[in-house]
C-alpha cells in the first residue's frame, strides 16, 4: 500500500482516523481532558462552601421570584425535593426526578427528569407555575423561555450547609411557609453550630403572605456576625454545647480547628474518586470535626491513584461505595495495610444522606461516629 | 534519472532485542522508585517509610507487570494484525474483536451494580470474564462472516472490523445510559485504557503475561510464513507456505492478545500500531525477531507511558488514564512517522 | 541438478473448470519442458496458472500431480515440489531484496544461514548482487520482476509455474530469464509461464498451449505451431518468418 502522493498523505491520516476511530476519539479525548485539566489547575473559582463571608454573586435568585401562592410545583434535584417536603409542601409536587426518593411519599409523583437532563416536555406537560432548582442543573433549563410563558423558577446555590439553611428559609418564604422554613433553618444551624449566616431579607414584592413575621424581627441581632440565632427561642450559639449531639468536638462553621482527624472521603474505586475542597463530602468532614487530606488541592473531585492514598496517609478513610455489612471490599483496600499507624477504613454508603439537603445534621452525626476509633 | 533513495541498513535484530530487554530493567528500576513518594534503597535503612515501602512496592510491581503484559500484548497483536492484514495501518482494535470486548465488559457490569456485595477482586474478574467472552465471541462471529468459499477474505475482514466496532460503540453507548453514577464512571475509565491495578488480582496480571509471553513464541515460531503471507497471499503459497491455515492460527492469537489486554486496561490506544511500525522501521521486517522486539518495545511504551502518568498526576491534580498518554505521544510519533515513509517511497 | 524421478511427475488438468472462466480443460505437462501458455487478455492464463498451483479450487474437474490433487498438498511438501509466481505481487514491507530471495530457499527446507547464502548466490549469478540490500517496494517493475524471478530460481522446486515472470523486463533481461529457465527445463524441471511476447517462447525445445475464451484450444512444440490457431484466438494475422542472419524464426504480426 505504498503512498501515492502528497495529497494522499491526508487520506491516509483520514484512513488513519476513521479505520481507528477509538484512537482517533482517545486523542480528541486526552486533548480535551489536558485542556480541562490546565483549566481545572487555574483552579480559582472553587466554590468556597461556606454561606458566610461577603460574596459578589448571589447564591440564589431568591429576590426575583414572585411573591405569590404557588400550588403546581416541580422540583429537579433531589434536595430540593426533600427540602420541599420538609416545609410540608410536598402536595404541591407535580413533577420531581429519579433520584427523589425521600421521604418515600413522593414516590408517587411523575418524573419528568431522569437525573441530570430534565425533560423539558414532561416538565411543560406538568403545567408547573414554580420550578425549583440547584444551580448547576439549571443550565440545561430554558429558564428564559420558562419565565416568559409564566412560571416562575428559583435557583439555588447548595454547596455548604449554610446554603442549606438559608435555601429552607428562602423556599419556606416562596413556599408560603415562612415559620417553618426559618424553624428548619434554625434548627440546622443550629445543630451544626453555624453562624446566623446572611441571613433572608423580604426585598423582593413587598407584602409578605403568611404569618406575616418577618424573618428579620425578634433577631436584631439576626444580621451576621454576633452569633445569635433567628427568631424563636433556641438556645444560643455554639459555644453552649447545648446544640451539639455528640459530645465530639464543637465548631462553629467556618474555621477549623486543630487537632480533628485526618479524613479521606473516597466515593468510587474504579476511578479512585475523592472529595476535594468544595465537594459536599469536604463540607461534612468539616462539619464533623475532621480535617480532609486533600485540603490543599483544587479540584473538587480528584481522581487519586493508590500510592497518592498512601502518601496522603489519612488517619480515616471513608469508603462511600460500599456499606457496612455488605461485602465490604477489603481486597481492594489491602494495599493501604492493616494494624496500628495504618488509616482505619469505615464504610458508608447512604448516598441519600450525602446530598446537600436538610438531612445533612443526620449526616454530620453519623459521619462524626464514624470518626471515631 | 535514478532517485536516490537512502533506506536506512536494519540493524541487527539481536541487538536490539538485547538493548530493549536491559532498557526495560532500566525503565523497571526507575519506575519501582518514582512516583508520589520516590523511594531509594536508603529509604528502607531510615525506617520511616518502613511500612510504606513494602505496600508502595506491591502496589507499583503489580502496575508494572500490567503494564509490561498489556503493552506487549497490545504491540505483538498490532504486529500480527498488520501481517493478517498486509497493511502497516492496522491496529489490534480495527479487527472488532476489542468491539466485543467493549459489549461484553460493559454488558456483565449492568447486573453487577446491584450485586455489590461481591469483593472487588472478584467484581473484576468478572468484568475480565465477560469483557473476554465478548472478545472471542466477536471473533468467531467475524471469523465466520468473512469465510468466502474456504478462506478469509482479508478485505472483508477488514470492511467487518469497522462496521463490527461502530455497532459495538453503538451498542456500548446504549448500555451507558443505562448505568448510573459510579458504575458510569467505571465504564468509562475503563474504556478510555487505564492501568489502575488497585482491585485486579495478581492473577489475572500474570493471566495476561503468560497470554503475551505463549503468544509472542508462537508467532515467532511461525515467523517464516508470517514473512512470505506479508508480501503476498499467492507468493506466500507459491513458496510452500499455506496462507489459509496461517491466517486462521494467526487471527486467533492475535485475537487472544488483544482480548486479554483489553479485558484488563481497556483500550490503551497507539500501541499496537506504533511500535510494530518502529520495530520494522529500525529493525527490518522479518518476522522471527519481530514479535520479540514488539512485545519488548510495547512493554517499554506503556511503562513508560505509565510512569510519566502517575508522576503528573499530582501537577495535575488528578489521576490521568494511560490511554490518553499514549495517544498524545502516539499521535504525533505516528505522523512523524508517516511523513517519513513518504519521503522515502517510490511512486509504484 | 535434480535427478529425475522414476516415476515422472506429471502435471495434468482433466476437465477442469473454474466458473465461466475457466471451461473444461484438459491438460497435460510433463517435466523437462517448457510450456509457454499464450492466449488473448482475459482468456483466463492467470485462472489457469492458480488452479494449476492449487491456490484455487476448480468447480469442476481435478488439478492432479502425480495423481495427488495439488489442493491438498500441505505448505511444507508442496515448497519443494511447486514453485508458483503469481502476476502480482505488491506489498508495503520493506522487506530487502536478499530477504526476499531467501523466502524461496527456505521454502526448499534450508536452514537460516545456507538460504542466505545460496539467495546471494543466486543474485550474484543473475549480477543482482548490489540490489540485494535495498527494500522491495522502491524497486521499479522490472527489478521487482527480477527479483522474484530469482526468489523462483533459488527455490529449485520440481515444476515451476511463472505467471508473465518477465513483465515489466527489459528485453535483455526477460531473454535472459526465458534462458535459465529453459536450460532449468532441460535439466529435468517443469516449467510452465505465462509470456505475452510470443519471440520469447520461439525455442527449439520450448511448447505453447492456447488458451482462449477459458478452453484449450491446442498445445504444441512451438516452432510447429499452427500459425492460423494463433491468428484466429488473437485477433490479427500472424506469419513465422525465418530470419537466417540470427537463425531463428520470428512472428510478426500484419
Amino acid at each position: 500500500m505504498a503512498l501515492k502522493s502528497p495529497s494522499s498523505f491526508g487520506q491516509s491520516v483520514g484512513r488513519l482516523i476513521s479505520a481507528n476511530p477509538s484512537q482517533g476519539a482517545g486523542l480528541f479525548a486526552g486533548l480535551l481532558l489536558v485542556l480541562a485539566c490546565c483549566v481545572g489547575c487555574k483552579g480559582s473559582d472553587v466554590a468556597s462552601g461556606s454561606g458566610a463571608g461577603g460574596e459578589e454573586e448571589a447564591r440564589s435568585n431568591f429576590e426575583q421570584v414572585p411573591r405569590k401562592g404557588y400550588s403546581r410545583v416541580v422540583s429537579l434535584t433531589p434536595n430540593m425535593t426533600e427540602m420541599v417536603a420538609l416545609l410540608g409542601a410536598e402536595g404541591l409536587l407535580v413533577g420531581r426526578t429519579a433520584f427523589c426518593d425521600y421521604p418515600s411519599s413522593v414516590t408517587s409523583v411523575p418524573m419528568v427528569s431522569g437525573g441530570v437532563e430534565p425533560n423539558v416536555e414532561a416538565l411543560l406537560a406538568a403545567r408547573p407555575d414554580l420550578v425549583v432548582v440547584q444551580k448547576g442543573v439549571d443550565a440545561k433549563l430554558p429558564v428564559d423561555s420558562l419565565t416568559k410563558a409564566g412560571v416562575s423558577v428559583y435557583v439555588s446555590k447548595v454547596e455548604s450547609a449554610a446554603d442549606v439553611a438559608r435555601t429552607l428559609e428562602e423556599l419556606g418564604v416562596i413556599l408560603s411557609q415562612p415559620k417553618r422554613g426559618r424553624e428548619a433553618a434554625a434548627e440546622v444551624r443550629r445543630a451544626l453550630g453555624l453562624g446566623d449566616g446572611a441571613s433572608v431579607r423580604d426585598g423582593a414584592s413587598g407584602g409578605r403572605s403568611g404569618d406575616g413575621a418577618s424573618t428579620g424581627d425578634g433577631a436584631s441581632a439576626g444580621r451576621s456576625g454576633d452569633g445569635a440565632s433567628t427568631g424563636d427561642g433556641a438556645s444560643g450559639r455554639s459555644g453552649d454545647g447545648a446544640s451539639v449531639r455528640d459530645g465530639a468536638s464543637v465548631r462553629d462553621g467556618a474555621s477549623v480547628r486543630d487537632g480533628g482527624p485526618t479524613v479521606l472521603m473516597v466515593h468510587g474505586h474504579r476511578p479512585l474518586v475523592a472529595a476535594g475542597p468544595g465537594s459536599w463530602g469536604d463540607e461534612l468532614i468539616r462539619l464533623a470535626g475532621g480535617r480532609n487530606v486533600l485540603a490543599g488541592g483544587n479540584n473538587p473531585y480528584p481522581t487519586l491513584d493508590a500510592e497518592w492514598v498512601l502518601k496522603l496517609a489519612p488517619e480515616f478513610i471513608i469508603d462511600t461505595s460500599f456499606a457496612e455489612g455488605e461485602g465490604e471490599p477489603a481486597d481492594f483496600w489491602a494495599f493501604v495495610g492493616e494494624g496500628p499507624g495504618r488509616p482505619v477504613l469505615r464504610f458508608w454508603s447512604e448516598p441519600e444522606v450525602l446530598r446537600p439537603g436538610p438531612r445533612v445534621v443526620r449526616a454530620v452525626e453519623l459521619l462524626r461516629a464514624r470518626l471515631v476509633r | 534519472m535514478r532517485n536516490e533513495i537512502r533506506h536506512r541498513e536494519p540493524v541487527a535484530g539481536w541487538v536490539g532485542v538485547l538493548a530493549l530487554a536491559v532498557g526495560l530493567v532500566v525503565l523497571l528500576m526507575a519506575y519501582l522508585s518514582l512516583g508520589h513518594v520516590s523511594l531509594t534503597p536508603l529509604d528502607l535503612l531510615t525506617g520511616e517509610l518502613d511500612a510504606t515501602y513494602g505496600l508502595l512496592l506491591e502496589l507499583r510491581l503489580k502496575r508494572a507487570a500490567m503494564a509490561i503484559g498489556v503493552g506487549a500484548s497490545l504491540a505483538v497483536s498490532g504486529c500480527a494484525f498488520q501481517a493478517l492484514l498486509r497493511n502497516a495501518l492496522a491496529d489490534p482494535f480495527i479487527v472488532g474483536v476489542s468491539g466485543g470486548a467493549a459489549v461484553g465488559g460493559t454488558l456483565v457490569m449492568l447486573p453487577l451494580a446491584s450485586l455489590v456485595a461481591l469483593g472487588s477482586a472478584l467484581q473484576a474478574t468478572v468484568v475480565f470474564a465477560g469483557s473476554f467472552a465478548g472478545a472471542l465471541g466477536a471473533t468467531v462471529l467475524l471469523f465466520g462472516m468473512s469465510w468466502v468459499r474456504g478462506m478469509i477474505a482479508t478485505n472483508h475482514l477488514l470492511l467487518m472490523g469497522v462496521v463490527f466496532n461502530f455497532f459495538a460503540s453503538a451498542v456500548v453507548m446504549f448500555m451507558k445510559s443505562l448505568l448510573v453514577g459510579h458504575r458510569l464512571h467505571e465504564v468509562l475509565f475503563w474504556l478510555m485504557g487505564t492501568l489502575a491495578s488497585e482491585s485486579v488480582s495478581w492473577g489475572l496480571v500474570l493471566l495476561v503475561a503468560a497470554i503475551a509471553v505463549w503468544g509472542t513464541m508462537l508467532l515467532s515460531a511461525w515467523g517464516r510464513g508470517l514473512d512470505a503471507l506479508a508480501v503476498g497471499e499467492e507468493f506466500a503459497h507459491g513458496t510452500g507456505v499455506d496462507p489459509e491455515r496461517l491466517k486462521r492460527r494467526l487471527f486467533v492469537v492475535a485475537a487472544l492478545l488483544v482480548a486479554g489486554a483489553v479485558s484488563i486496561a481497556g483500550f490503551v490506544g497507539f500501541v499496537g500500531l506504533v511500535v510494530p511500525h518502529m520495530m520494522r522501521l529500525v529493525f527490518g521486517a522479518r518476522h522471527r525477531l519481530l514479535f520479540a522486539l514488539c512485545a519488548l518495545g510495547g512493554a517499554f511504551f506503556l511503562l513508560a507511558s505509565d510512569l510519566v502518568a502517575r508522576l503528573i498526576t499530582p501537577l495535575v491534580g488528578t489521576q490521568l488514564p494511560v490511554g490518553v498518554l499514549t495517544s498524545l505521544v502516539g499521535g504525533p510519533l505516528f505522523i512523524v512517522m508517516l511523513v517519513r515513509a513518504q519521503r522515502h517511497e517510490v511512486v509504484s | 541438478m535434480r535427478p529425475v524421478a522414476e516415476e515422472p511427475l506429471l502435471l495434468r488438468c482433466d476437465g477442469v473448470s473454474f466458473g465461466s472462466i475457466v471451461d473444461e480443460v484438459t491438460l497435460e505437462f510433463r517435466p523437462g519442458r517448457l510450456v509457454a501458455l499464450v492466449g488473448p487478455n482475459g482468456a483466463g492464463k492467470s485462472t489457469l496458472m492458480k488452479l494449476l498451483s492449487g491456490y484455487l479450487r476448480p468447480t469442476a474437474g481435478r488439478v492432479t500431480l502425480g495423481g495427488r490433487d495439488v489442493h491438498a498438498i500441505p505448505g511444507a511438501q508442496r515448497g519443494p515440489l511447486l514453485g508458483y509466481l503469481p502476476q502480482h505481487v505488491e506489498t508495503s514491507f520493506p522487506f530487502t531484496v536478499l530477504e526476499l530471495v531467501r523466502m524461496g530457499a527456505l521454502a526448499r527446507g534450508l536452514s537460516e544461514r545456507e538460504a542466505s547464502r545460496e539467495a546471494m548466490a543466486t543474485l550474484e549469478e543473475m549480477g543482482l548482487g548490489d540490489l540485494a540490500r535495498r527494500p522491495y517496494p522502491v524497486l521499479s517493475g522490472g527489478e521487482r520482476r527480477l527479483t522474484l524471478a530469482a526468489k523462483s530460481l533459488v527455490q529449485r522446486p520440481a515444476w515451476m509455474l511463472l505467471d508473465e515472470p518477465t513483465e515489466g523486463m527489459d528485453w535483455n533481461n526477460a531473454r535472459k530469464l526465458i534462458h535459465v529457465l529453459a536450460e532449468a527445463a532441460a535439466s529435468g524441471v517443469g516449467v510452465v509461464v505465462v509470456v505475452h511476447d510470443l519471440n520469447q517462447v520461439l525455442l527449439p525445445h520450448a511448447w505453447m498451449a492456447l488458451i482462449s475464451e477459458g478452453r484449450m484450444v491446442e498445445l504444441a512444440p512451438a516452432l510447429q505451431f499452427d500459425v492460423d490457431l494463433l491468428s484466429r484466438a488473437f485477433g490479427c494475422r500472424f506469419h513465422l518468418v525465418d530470419v537466417p542472419a540470427i537463425g531463428r524464426k520470428v512472428l510478426v504480426q500484419r
